[in-house]
């Protein structure tokens, strides 16, 4: 009986981030997959007010929200530290995680779901969001400094669940001109091996993402 | 000592986290007012990201956004802590935390719409309020224990701004009948000596609140009854 377990789907970013970050602590879990359209009632009974994953549990208490867990996972594990020790720097993680999951993440996927205009206009956005990143990776091998950290573990989503969104949505938005440096950081983040073990396969991101999509339109299709 | 300085709105409940925060842990600190929604030189240069109060600045050195603040000054002033010690414990205080400001627009909808829209977003509220109820606070006193910490800072805007909402738009919303260890936390809140001596002015407040239900009012009977150009000269004219 794992003293660790982690429900989660291979395919989700949130999950990942605490994928990696068990690995970069080498703790052993064993991972439990999901299955989002019929949740299991361990979840419902583990995240009762979200009912999403990922879910860490650690010795049956359940832990939600992958800045949260991320967070947890570090103080309860203290080698290999995912934040910094100094409070100003960690505050400075901390805002850039949540403009990462506020402002990044969701302008990028409404630049898939947008179409016309509409997406031109969002693609402009989002890509204002990233010019953020540019500049905070801007002369640093990771946004953890030397070894990759939290904030690293936060944007990994960049690495390939970006190019997923792209696919899906047409478009590309991490243009590598535009970009240097993150593209540059995506490369460095990806080699890392604990990352590099752990990435899913592109095409299952993908079909992830298109059968998200495809649920909201239907969803939308269904409200008009 | 480095400098503290704290850039916040008087109105708004998320400035008053902060300086909850810095007075239950005795840290000496000016408070600079911003005259929203004109912003002043000094926070757009602090706070270019997201152009916001509150912004506490320490030695130079700024930091932005509210629950991040509230971390900050929690780990900087270790005295008085305001988080649980045990991981799990703080993981838990986090959640609920975060549970707070993403469900900060469900709870105020109802100031912010009228007639059906008003009656939904009272439910929808009402829904939420019963998980802080039966999941967050359960039978203790405060939502983290016997004494007041930064999950009941988060919160801290139910215990007064939201009764004075719901008296400008005429609802009842938290009582002692529907939400009992709701309403009681409220009380508790409120009687904890560094809150009581630190709320913004009532009558301020609720004329504050006013002006911008009256708004909310006018614009919702203007374009309901399709009168959208008075409605856009209304948005054009800054000073309404």
């Amino acid at each position: 009986m794992s003293e660790v377990k982690l429900l989660g789907t291979q395919s989700s970013f949130p999950c990942a981030r605490i994928i990696w970050a068990l690995k970069l602590k080498e703790v052993e879990y064993e991972f439990i997959e999901e299955d989002l359209f019929n949740k299991s009632p361990l979840l419902l009974k583990m995240n009762p007010v979200y009912k999403k994953v990922p879910v860490l549990i650690h010795i049956d208490k359940p832990v939600v929200e992958s800045l949260v867990i991320l967070e947890y996972i570090d103080e309860t594990w203290k080698h290999n530290p995912l934040l910094p020790e100094d409070p100003y720097e960690r505050a400075t993680a901390r805002f850039w995680a949540k403009f990462v999951d506020e402002k990044c993440v969701l302008s990028a996927w409404e630049a898939v779901k947008s179409e016309g205009e509409n997406k031109k206009k969002a693609i402009e956005t989002a890509q204002e969001m990233f010019e953020h990143l540019e500049k905070q990776i801007a002369g640093k091998k990771y946004f953890g400094g030397e070894k990759i950290g939290y904030l690293d573990l936060v944007i990994g989503w960049t690495s390939l669940w970006l190019n997923a969104m792209e696919e899906v949505g047409g478009m590309k938005l991490l243009v590598p001109e535009k970009f240097p440096s993150l593209s540059e950081w995506t490369q460095n983040f990806i080699r890392v091996p604990a990352i590099q073990d752990s990435l899913p396969p592109l095409e299952n991101v993908v079909n992830y993402f298109q059968v998200g999509l495809n649920y909201l339109r239907s969803l939308s299709a269904n409200k008009s | 000592m480095e400098q503290v300085k704290l850039y916040g709105f008087g109105p708004s409940p998320f400035s008053y986290r902060v300086i909850w925060a810095l007075k239950l842990k005795g840290v000496r600190f000016e408070y600079i007012e911003e005259n929203l929604p004109i912003k002043s030189p000094q926070l757009l240069q602090l706070n270019p990201i997201h152009k916001k109060v509150p912004v506490l600045v320490h030695g130079g050195k700024p930091i932005s956004q509210s629950l991040v603040i509230l971390e900050y000054i929690e780990e900087t002033w270790p005295e008085n802590p305001l988080l649980p010690k045990d991981a799990y414990e703080k993981a838990m205080a986090r959640f609920w935390i975060r549970f707070a400001q993403e469900k900060y627009p469900t709870l105020n909808t109802f100031f912010r719409t009228v007639g059906q829209d008003q009656e939904l977003a009272i439910k929808e509220a009402l829904q939420v309020l019963q998980i802080l109820e039966d999941q967050a606070l359960g039978n203790k006193k405060f939502f983290t224990g016997e004494t007041v910490g930064l999950v009941d800072l988060s919160f801290g805007w139910l215990a007064y701004w939201n009764e004075c909402m719901e008296e400008t738009a005429g609802t009842k919303i938290i009582e002692s009948t529907n939400l009992p260890r709701l309403h009681k936390w409220i009380e508790n809140f409120k009687q904890n000596p560094i809150i009581q001596e630190n709320l913004p002015c009532r009558d301020n407040l609720l004329a504050y609140l006013r002006t911008k239900r009256e708004k909310i009012v006018l614009r919702r009977s203007l374009t309901s009854n399709g009168h959208k150009r008075q409605y856009n000269l209304l948005l054009s004219n800054p000073t309404y």
